[in-house]
């Protein structure tokens, strides 16, 4: 994999899922530089460069991190935390999709800096809307730190 | 000397007849009556004796005492009246259980005194009863008190065990009801976006009947959406802690109201919420009760020419009552029972769309709170949906 720039990467076990995401993107136009990982190893690896991420760059992290919560073995939770915990990643946005507000509740209870959580809603055109309305936030109007 | 001689003779006779009423007296007795040497070697026995040990009266004479006792019970007699007699006690009482000829036990209940001369023991005399019709009743007794006490104890053991299985079962329900909730979601949002991906990506190519279809498959989602949704607020209901406050009930059903009535049927319902008790309990659960018997009230009275809600509340001794009446379809009294069972409706879709849970939130609710529900109503004449909540 070369080392384009990402603007958007998802963590997402679903792939309905990922395609209702990546279609809201495109409604919006904010799918380019868009990478799907399936799972919670996959993402850490995308993070931290390596497996079949290793010709990556760390510094070319995503612009944001659409994180779902529930994934099989590594979940959502233990991503974050990892994520975190590195000084060089600590500062990318994730923002979490979970299924219900109970989960939300979970999830800022852990106290893992979360920068925005999307409950999925049941019916398309309101998820299409969170996910436009994060997008958006984290990709045109929200600046980074600059890098010291 | 004439004279002395018949004031002997009347004295002899005398102490004849008093020995004569003692015998009598003794032969008589329903006890048993011995007397036994300073030994304790029996010397003299009562007919009664005779009769409940089956001993004859050669048999009897110069057996000792501790011989009627059961073996087992002989050392603890014999130290019994050693203990007595070296206080100096002059008589005792004692129950010990007996052994007649054949070997058959009972129990006997005997007080002794000793017997005196020149301040000597010379022997001992006992008066003894039959006592094991009392013995065993008391054994019994005890028996039955124990088996009791345990019968209780196991009882209570049980029913610690079951509510407990039961609270862990009632905790696996909600666990499992709630993560079917959650897990439902998630395909039912990939069936709403694919099914409108599908709309957009016929677009003109899709006839009258392919956009009925397509609408089936919509409605039919977004009944699963309600579903889902009361389901979750029915495993809410029981989770959540009560959080307990004094509550303007007036102000909490118009504020209800104003949120879940529509514009178009605002204009069409006419609608009294007058001045209520105040009620004490959770103010969000109570809201959800509004909420529902409300949205009841105007589902069943839109349909309806003549669309009135009467809201309204009155205390009583104990309790504060509230009530919601419509105007609406009302329903059959006989069927007064199944409007708060999950799931329960009394109209189908085609009349009333409804999830059955409603009611059943309505119920959970109040119930928490400790207090009841109940309706009444008639066919095409509206129904009225009351809740008690106990006063503070």
């Amino acid at each position: 994999m070369t080392d384009q720039p990402v603007n958007i990467l998802l963590v997402e076990d679903n792939p309905h899922h990922a395609e209702l995401a990546m279609r809201a993107l495109k409604m919006h136009n904010l799918a380019e530089h868009f990478v799907w990982v399936k799972t919670g190893e996959d993402a850490i690896d995308f993070v931290f460069c390596r497996g079949e991420f290793a010709s990556r760059k760390i510094d070319n992290a995503p612009k944001v991190i659409f994180l779902d919560l529930k994934l099989p073995k590594k979940s959502g939770l233990d991503v974050l935390k990892e994520i975190r915990a590195d000084e060089r990643t600590k500062n990318i946005p994730v923002v979490m999709l979970t299924t219900s507000r109970e989960q939300k509740d979970i999830i800022e209870g852990q106290h893992v800096g979360l920068n925005g959580y999307v409950v999925k809603p049941d019916d398309f055109e309101k998820f299409a809307e969170a996910i436009r309305n994060i997008g958006y936030y984290w990709l045109v109007l929200n600046q980074l730190p600059k890098k010291q | 000397m004439q004279a002395q001689s018949t004031d002997l003779q009347t004295l002899y006779d005398r102490l004849r007849e008093s020995e004569e009423k003692y015998r009598r007296f003794v032969e008589n007795a329903a006890d048993i009556i011995y007397r036994t040497d300073g030994e304790g070697r029996f010397i003299y026995v009562n007919p009664v004796s005779l009769r409940i040990f089956g001993y004859t009266e050669d048999e009897f004479m110069g057996k000792h005492y501790l011989e009627l006792f059961h073996p087992d019970f002989r050392n603890k007699a014999r130290q019994f009246y050693a203990t007595q007699f070296f206080n100096g006690q002059f008589t005792s009482y004692l129950e010990f259980p007996a052994v007649n000829k054949e070997g058959k036990q009972f129990w006997l209940g005997q007080n002794v005194q000793p017997l005196m001369e020149n301040g000597q023991i010379i022997g001992f005399q006992a008066v003894a009863r039959d006592i094991t019709e009392r013995v065993l009743a008391e054994e019994a007794m005890r028996r039955s008190d124990e088996e009791v006490r345990k019968l209780n104890a196991e009882l209570e053991h049980r029913v610690v065990e079951r509510t407990a299985q039961l609270e862990n079962a009632n905790k696996e329900l909600e666990a499992f009801s709630y993560s079917v909730s959650h897990d439902l979601r998630a395909p039912l949002l990939t069936i709403n976006g694919f099914t409108q991906f599908l709309g957009m990506h016929l677009g003109d190519k899709l006839d009258e009947e392919g956009k009925r279809l397509l609408s089936v498959i919509r409605t039919n989602t977004q009944t699963m959406q309600h579903l889902i949704s009361a389901l979750l607020m029915l495993s809410k209901t029981n989770k959540k802690e009560l959080e307990m406050m004094q509550i303007d009930m007036q102000q909490l059903a118009q504020e209800t109201y104003g949120d879940i009535i529509s514009p178009e049927a605002q204009e069409k319902i006419q609608i009294t919420i007058p001045e209520m008790p105040e009620a004490r309990g959770d103010k969000l659960l109570l809201r959800q009760v509004w909420s529902n018997l409300l949205s009841n009230a105007i589902k069943f009275t839109l349909a309806k020419d003549e669309r009135m809600i009467i809201v309204g509340g009155r205390s009583e001794e104990h309790r504060n009552v509230y009530f919601v009446k419509d105007s609406g379809a009302g329903f059959d009294m006989k069927d007064a029972g199944k409007l708060f069972g999950v799931f329960s409706r009394l109209h189908s879709d085609t009349e009333f769309e409804g999830t059955g849970i409603g009611l059943s939130i309505v119920r959970r609710v109040i119930h928490r709170h400790q207090g009841e529900v109940w309706a009444e109503g008639e066919v095409g004449k509206g129904a009225t949906f009351y809740f008690a909540l106990p006063r503070v």
